[in-house]
């Protein structure tokens, strides 16, 4: 690395749609992946990241630059990634918390993977298997049982008109 | 795979797919209720959410922040409240138990320790009862031959050190108040007791037990105080003496009214003095090692009178709030109608709850 040099390294990222991206060193070893590859000498060319896309990308790189603008001051860190993710719907989560699973950045995973509980608490069974593409293996009276079981449990449901 | 999708997968539709991410990534944050719903989802997240491993997980990984401690207030045998006073909101809870008398004993960490009866006067049993899963096991010995007296049981649960909870229970003998108590420890995860036989004769009550570092604390303002530590194996370790304390039981011509609380891993006497005309408090913390009693704070508490529906009104301690930081320390405090925050560092009185808003609860 070249900390000690003074000049600030720039890194070149690019996504798995050919997009590509400057960011400043110190800020893009917030992830492990990409730290790994700089240590390893693949700082100098281009650094292929093949499971993120573009637009996932540039918002990763936006939180990279945000966060490490932000002394150590973890209540100022957390306020900045609760507003970061506040008006991120559940697809844009569900990209993020992937690309921060891939690159082993964990305070982002947390983060999102929090974001997100709290987005599906209180979602239908119906909301998840639609957006998480899972077929309803039960037949009616199976399901019709395991609910029963946990009745309670769908007090305060939301309802379904929020796709 | 169409080439000029090659992303068609939605990001959602990945993780679902992968076991190690749909835990990792969404099911391990969810809280227990919307997992239970969710066991309806398909088979697969029903084996996956009920799998052993998947609880064990669930529980300390929930239980290993630093969630705020809520307060439970109990408006009649089938209803209670969960008080949360960092987000001052009141969870309104039933009871799904099948003993008609209930009483809580002890509440910690999402699992409650309950005394119960079939009657009013009927034998008495105990139970250990999940509220989130309203599940509820009734703690019987059956092996048990000496069937002395209970004379105090207490719940350990932290999830934080283990998922599984232990149950102490103490026995005396017939005469239970001078008599060498018997130790019958639960541990759920061998699903076994253990009997230890202490030798030394003491008098003692051990209800009201608080736990704390493996210990069991019997705290007596007034008299003495023991503790029991839960690891040690040599006999004569086992129920050790505390340090005595002084309260003034009276203060500018008030009587003392003790109470003994856990927050936040440091056992507490809160002394209060509270007349229409003069409210104090002092806090006593017990030693990390067990040696001695903190001086912790004395506080005058009359200020509380702007924040009360009537000037005169009585005030009551509920609990005490250790934060992990010296100045986020604060006591919860009822008076008729509200629930009072008093915050140790800068001497605030704030009103959490006004019932007056919420009539539907407030029937205590």
């Amino acid at each position: 690395m070249a900390a000690e040099t003074g000049t600030p390294t720039t890194l070149t990222l690019k996504s798995n749609d050919d997009e590509l991206f400057s960011v400043a060193e110190s800020a893009a070893i917030l992830s492990v992946t990409i730290r790994n590859m700089v240590e390893d000498g693949c700082a100098g060319g281009v650094i292929p990241l093949d499971n993120v896309d573009g637009k996932t990308l540039a918002s990763v790189i936006t939180y990279m630059n945000g966060i490490s603008a932000i002394p150590a001051d973890e209540e100022k860190k957390k306020s900045y990634r609760d507003k970061f993710l506040s008006d991120k719907d559940f697809e844009t989560l569900a990209d993020m918390v992937l690309a921060a699973n891939y690159l082993n950045m964990s305070c982002l995973m947390d983060a999102v993977s929090a974001k997100i509980a709290q987005v599906m608490e209180k979602k239908s069974v119906g909301w998840v298997r639609r957006k998480f593409g899972i077929e309803n293996d039960y037949t009616p009276e199976e399901e019709a049982a395991v609910k029963e079981e946990h009745k309670w449990t769908f007090e305060g449901v939301e309802t379904d008109d929020d796709n | 795979m169409d080439p000029k999708r090659p992303h068609s997968r939605r990001s959602a539709e990945i993780i679902a797919g992968n076991d190690d991410l749909l835990t990792e990534l969404i099911l391990l944050h969810l809280p227990a209720t919307s997992l239970l719903r969710f066991k309806s989802v398909s088979k697969h997240w029903q084996t996956l959410i009920s799998a052993p491993s998947f609880v064990r997980q669930h529980t300390t990984h929930r239980g290993g922040g630093n969630s705020p401690p809520s307060f439970i207030f109990r408006s009649n045998s089938h209803k209670f409240f969960y008080f949360n006073p960092a987000t001052k909101s009141l969870r309104r809870q039933k009871f799904y138990h099948r003993y008609r008398h209930t009483r809580i004993l002890q509440s910690t960490n999402g699992l409650m320790l309950l005394e119960c009866r079939k009657s009013k006067y009927g034998q008495k049993h105990y139970a250990v009862y999940n509220p989130t899963t309203r599940w509820s096991r009734t703690l019987i010995d059956a092996k048990r031959k000496n069937k002395a007296a209970i004379s105090g049981v207490c719940l350990v649960f932290d999830p934080s050190r283990s998922p599984h909870y232990k149950i102490v229970c103490v026995r005396s003998g017939k005469n239970w108040e001078y008599s060498n108590p018997t130790i019958d420890i639960y541990d759920s995860q061998s699903g076994t007791w253990n009997y230890r036989l202490h030798f030394t004769p003491i008098k003692i009550k051990f209800s009201s037990g608080i736990y704390r570092n493996d210990c069991i604390y019997w705290i007596r303002p007034t008299s003495r105080s023991y503790y029991y530590n839960l690891q040690t194996e040599v006999e004569d370790k086992m129920i050790n003496n505390l340090p005595r304390i002084k309260t003034p039981w009276r203060r500018n011509g008030e009587t003392n009214k003790n109470y003994v609380m856990e927050s936040n891993g440091h056992a507490h006497i809160l002394c209060t003095y509270m007349g229409p005309e003069f409210k104090s408090m002092f806090v006593y913390e017990l030693s990390e090692d067990n040696s001695g009693w903190y001086d912790k704070y004395r506080v005058d508490l009359g200020p509380i009178s702007s924040v009360l529906a009537e000037k005169n009104d009585p005030v009551e301690l509920v609990g005490i709030v250790r934060g992990e930081r010296e100045g986020d320390s604060s006591v919860l405090l009822h008076s008729p109608g509200r629930i009072i925050r008093y915050t140790f560092s800068d001497g605030s009185f704030e009103v959490l709850v006004d019932f007056r808003n919420r009539s539907e609860i407030y029937k205590e």
